[in-house]
């Protein structure tokens, strides 16, 4: 398996991100923010970003752990223990 | 120009995808249009050969506006007879029925093209072909792009839809990306790097100027606004709408989901969305008195359930995608298709008999929403639909009281058509439905 550090993860999830919402400003966002409304993503959104995760970094998250990433930072840091 | 929708009232043809004596078939994309939606692919509904090609590239059109001559007898007369002893007869291309003058609201009573035996044009209301009266060339940076050579500007909906706002043809733009595809940020920097010039140059102020002075005073998002308005003002006025509304437990319907995506690999989850759409097409084949449509004819019950599925696009305003035959298919492939047409939604990639075959709508606020909604019908359907967000609620069961996940439902019913009875016996077969989930 490929060994993706912090920075990397997220960088790949930006790309993740602009797929899904081409408006978003990498500079600018609140990697805090719930993402849901911070990006405007609703569930379909949200699937096509797991989907995206899976093919990136191999990764099937459960849907009992949605509750768990609803924040980049979040995500970032989930991803990453599991990497 | 087919109408797509009660809300369209012109679009810019943007390309033509076949050329004059081309051989059509049914279904086959024929042209693209820009509409204050977005780019949308037009289909041709018979098969035959191009004759005459009217409407030329960046002209920008009213509903009901030819666009070309088909020949559907042309197959046959190509084989038996010399086309040069005996000049086919010319038909008009998938043209819907305009009741009303261009410039008017479209009228409920129009039903989607792709039906032109219900209501046949009469000859006289088919729009002047004659150039001198065509419509004036566009605003938008279309009319430049080399539609027929393989220059044709790729850009995300997005930057389009700035550099349309901005009056700037994407054709000075150039694309960071490797794709060669302009984005937003392209845009921008170009704007930025207009501005910089004017700051820092002298003699130079008129480009910046010049920006500024093209940003119109109608944005493409304020004419999609000003056009939904209009349609469901008219809905609104013209259809007595009458509504009911139910509380579902969701608890079962939850459940199972979770279940059944725990078995799933992530590509092939479902949404919540999925059963609420398989459930209401299996009612509709109960109650098929809401599954119709309302024309000079009056109530016209559909055989097909097409569920016209109600989607937000980013940059504001809304389509009405619908999903065909929604009561035949099973959830997962349900699911394909709503993510499909969804992303196509996004991308600006939809086809026209998708906006037109619609026999009831959907609107689904989800899980960001209201806890209700209350639609306005979409003519010349009968019925609106609204799903609200699904939120715990306490709910009696077995006389204890319990946390429930509570879906409520609305309809919004035309009152010329049905009556409230035929509505609540809708809600009560959906929510059976919901409460045995295995089936659907």
């Amino acid at each position: 398996m490929m060994l993706w550090n912090h920075t990397e993860i997220k960088s790949k999830l930006f790309n993740i991100l602009e797929k899904i919402a081409p408006e978003i400003d990498p500079n600018t966002v609140d990697l805090d923010a719930n993402i849901s409304y911070e990006f405007e993503i609703d569930s379909m959104d949200f699937l096509r970003m797991m989907v995206e995760i899976k093919e990136v970094f191999d990764i099937d998250i459960p849907e009992s752990d949605y509750g768990k990433i609803t924040s980049l930072h979040k995500l970032v840091d989930y991803l990453q223990r599991l990497i | 120009m087919p109408s797509l929708g009660a809300d369209m009232e012109d679009a810019v043809l943007v390309e033509w995808k076949v050329k004059k004596g081309d051989q059509v078939r049914k279904g086959d994309i024929i042209a693209e249009i820009e509409t204050v939606k977005g780019a949308i692919d037009v289909e041709v509904f018979e098969d035959g050969i191009v004759e005459k090609i009217m409407a030329k590239p960046g002209q920008k059109l009213p509903v009901g506006a030819v666009l070309a001559f088909i020949n559907t007898d042309s197959v046959k007369l190509h084989i038996a007879v010399d086309p040069e002893e005996e000049k086919p007869k010319e038909k008009p291309m998938e043209i819907p029925p305009v009741k009303d003058p261009p410039e008017s609201i479209p009228p409920i009573e129009i039903p989607p093209i792709g039906d032109p035996k219900r209501d046949p044009i009469p000859p006289e209301i088919v729009p002047t072909t004659d150039p001198v009266r065509q419509p004036p060339p566009p605003e938008v940076p279309f009319s430049k792009n080399k539609i027929n050579g393989s220059t044709r500007i790729k850009a995300s909906p997005l930057a389009k839809r700035i550099a349309s706002d901005l009056g700037i043809d994407l054709q000075v733009i150039s694309s960071s990306h490797d794709s060669g595809v302009i984005h937003k940020i392209d845009v921008e920097n170009y704007v930025k790097t207009q501005r910089k010039i004017q700051e820092t140059i002298p003699g130079k102020s008129e480009v910046a100027s010049t920006i500024s002075a093209q940003i119109p005073a109608t944005s493409k998002k304020e004419k999609m606004r000003s056009a939904i308005a209009a349609a469901m003002s008219r809905s609104n006025r013209e259809i007595p709408h009458y509504y009911l509304e139910t509380s579902i437990d969701m608890k079962k319907a939850l459940e199972w989901l979770e279940n059944e995506n725990q078995k799933r690999k992530v590509k092939e989850r479902l949404l919540s969305v999925v059963l609420l759409l398989k459930a209401t097409a299996l009612a509709l084949v109960e109650v098929p008195a809401l599954n119709a449509y309302w024309t000079e004819d009056g109530h016209q019950i559909q055989e097909a359930i097409n569920i016209g599925f109600t989607i937000s696009l980013r940059q504001g305003g809304l389509v009405i995608p619908a999903i065909q035959q929604v009561d035949q298919k099973s959830l997962g492939v349900i699911m394909e298709e709503v993510t499909d047409v969804i992303q196509r939604a996004r991308t600006a990639k939809l086809r026209s008999s998708e906006l037109t075959e619609g026999t009831i709508t959907i609107t689904n606020v989800g899980e960001r929403g209201a806890e209700k909604v209350f639609g306005i019908i979409y003519p010349p359907q009968v019925a609106l639909i609204g799903f609200g967000k699904i939120i715990e609620k306490p709910w009696a069961v077995d006389e204890m009281l319990a946390i429930h996940p509570v879906l409520t439902v609305t309809l919004a019913g035309d009152h010329r058509a049905t009556d409230g009875m035929t509505g609540s016996r809708f809600l009560e077969k959906l929510n059976l439905l919901l409460q045995n989930p295995q089936q659907l």
